[in-house]
């Protein structure tokens, strides 16, 4: 080497033994957040072998120091820079979980820790970069030189290097999909994801509760099958952590959820893991008709129900009072449509906030508009506080679609009608009140999360992809009657029954 | 020389700035992990 390359090459050895130390120390303290003490072992052998090598290399300027040099520089800039580092910290922390978090399926789904943890592993992205540039660079100069080097076994390691990245990325896979049908007797995990605390409780509670009794109620089947309860959480954050511990962690192989808002972060995840995610949920555009599928009666069929029972009771004329929220504004949606061609007249409509405290105004206006019926559509608490002050005022002539249903207070709402889910299977009622005893039925949503189950099951059972089979069935016959689905569709659809409170108690009108 | 200086310089400002936006981020991260139905998150289950 001469003395200006030899120069160089020492200038660029030294930034690179640098900057592979600094990530080898950053990498370190990265892991002693997760595994204590014991990194001190991975610690001394990071920041060991590069000195070791480099001064080897040195010393006696032999190719096989300088290849050892090369190679732990790689797996430390390769496996704690860009893996750990970019993919595991930097990457998922920025755009995993908060700039394109909708996205969050494709990148790391580590769980975030604290902010020492995060910070060595951006600290260790950054500098392995740089270890990277001057290692090359150093590389490049001192390869030529080295005693016993030959550039016929450098393109062999080289290319070696690659086939074991390659691997390596193969094998780390987050999900494989299915691999064919699972052998005889073998446990199958299927993920139930419901909200089991907030104010839908009572909803994932009884959702819970109907999945358990599909599963009871399994006849003779070729596999095993164990359900494994997450909770959505109470928000977006929590829904992402809960799925991808379901999918990541539990390796369920199919999922039943319900509730709209955690759907839609659920679905591009069972996408992701090409497994089967039947959602009891009314916004359609969750079902794409390849992993998702939506197993609820639509928006516009509701409100068909409805306008057809309105239109049996002589209604001309309809208040409507609801909470600003998607999946309630959906059934608005529909519904004014229905109205206006079935030419019943609107004559107060009115959308309100959700800590909404006073209706007063709201409620007058409505009176005003002389209705024949009060149409109210909110989630507790706002449906009760509403419920509460129109009977204040006189009020009893109340509908909605679906809401009623899982009021807290029955009583408030004796002699409305609203639509909601059928229960064509008459004894499915009684068959859950046996099962769970002294529990409320809230029959919104359960007879759906029933079939769900068992249509993933019957997936399984038929030794094909059940994410295939679903795609194919576009038609049964199931708790809420004939459910149907038009090909390609990614929407489940039956037909809603009209129900009443009768002495503060559902029934359904026949 | 002069352009390894800049590089250096500008790549520990966007470092700094990292880390700070990452401590906010781990922060509202653990908040909303532990938390109960805040006024931003209550909305999730209106229905």
């Amino acid at each position: 080497m001469g003395p200006i390359a030899s120069n160089q090459a020492h200038a660029y050895a030294r930034l690179s033994l640098w900057f592979v130390l600094a990530t080898s120390i950053a990498t370190t303290v990265h892991h002693y957040y997760r595994f204590g003490l014991v990194t001190l072992l991975l610690g001394a052998l990071l920041v060991g072998l590069p000195v070791f090598c480099l001064r080897a290399f040195r010393r006696t300027e032999q190719f096989v120091a300088l290849l050892g040099y090369g190679a732990v520089s790689a797996w430390i800039i390769i496996g704690f820079g860009l893996f750990d580092g970019w993919w595991q910290s930097t990457l998922k922390l920025f755009l995993g979980n908060f700039l394109l978090a909708p996205y969050g399926a494709y990148f790391s789904w580590a769980p975030v820790g604290g902010f020492g943890f995060e910070a060595t592993g951006i600290i260790a992205s950054f500098s392995s970069l740089f270890a990277a540039y001057y290692t090359g660079r150093f590389m490049r100069l001192a390869l030529p030189v080295a005693r016993g080097h030959s550039p016929s076994l450098g393109r062999t390691l080289l290319a070696v290097g690659v086939l074991g990245l390659l691997l390596l990325g193969y094998a780390s896979r987050k999900q494989s999909g299915y691999a064919g049908p699972p052998a005889a007797g073998e446990l199958i995990k299927i993920g139930v994801i419901v909200p089991t605390q907030g104010p839908q409780a009572l909803l994932g509670s009884s959702f819970l509760k109907a999945v358990e009794l599909a599963k009871a109620e399994l006849p003779g089947t070729k596999y095993r099958y164990e359900l494994v309860v997450a909770d959505t959480g109470v928000n977006p954050i929590q829904t992402r952590a809960a799925i991808q511990k379901l999918i990541g962690v539990d390796k369920v192989r199919a999922i039943v959820g319900g509730i709209s808002l955690p759907g839609e972060i659920i679905k591009p995840y069972a996408s992701y893991a090409k497994i089967p995610h039947l959602c009891v949920c009314s916004v359609s555009r969750i079902g794409d008709g390849e992993y998702n599928f939506t197993n609820i009666p639509l928006p516009e069929d509701e409100a068909a129900r409805w306008v057809q029972e309105a239109k049996r009771r002589a209604i001309g004329r309809v208040a409507l009072l609801w909470q600003d929220y998607p999946s309630i504004d959906g059934h608005l949606l529909a519904l004014r449509r229905e109205l206006e061609s079935a030419h019943i007249e609107v004559s107060f409509a009115r959308r309100f906030a959700r800590d909404t405290a006073s209706f007063a105004a709201m409620v007058d206006a409505a009176i005003a508009s002389r209705p024949d019926v009060y149409f109210v559509e909110a989630p507790e608490p706002a449906l009760s506080r509403l419920g509460r002050q129109l009977k204040a005022a006189g009020v009893s002539n109340l509908s909605s679609i679906v809401a009623i249903s899982i009021s807290s207070d029955l009583g408030l709402f004796e002699g409305a009608w609203y639509t909601d889910s059928n229960l064509a299977d008459a004894d499915f009622a009684a068959r859950f009140v046996k099962r769970f005893p002294g529990t409320r039925f809230a029959t919104h949503m359960m007879p759906y999360a029933y079939d769900s189950l068992r249509l993933i099951v019957d997936g399984f059972e038929s030794g094909r992809d059940p994410a295939q089979y679903i795609r194919d069935k576009t038609e049964y016959s199931g708790t809420p009657g004939r459910v149907w689905r038009l090909p390609g569709s990614g929407n489940y659809r039956s037909e809603p029954a009209v129900w009443i409170i009768k002495q503060g108690k559902p029934e359904i009108l026949r | 020389m002069k352009l390894r200086k800049i590089v250096w310089t500008a790549s520990l400002v966007v470092l700094i700035a990292l880390l700070v936006s990452a401590r906010r981020l781990v922060k509202a991260n653990q908040a909303a992990m532990a938390g109960g139905i805040s006024r931003e998150t209550s909305a999730f289950y209106g229905h």
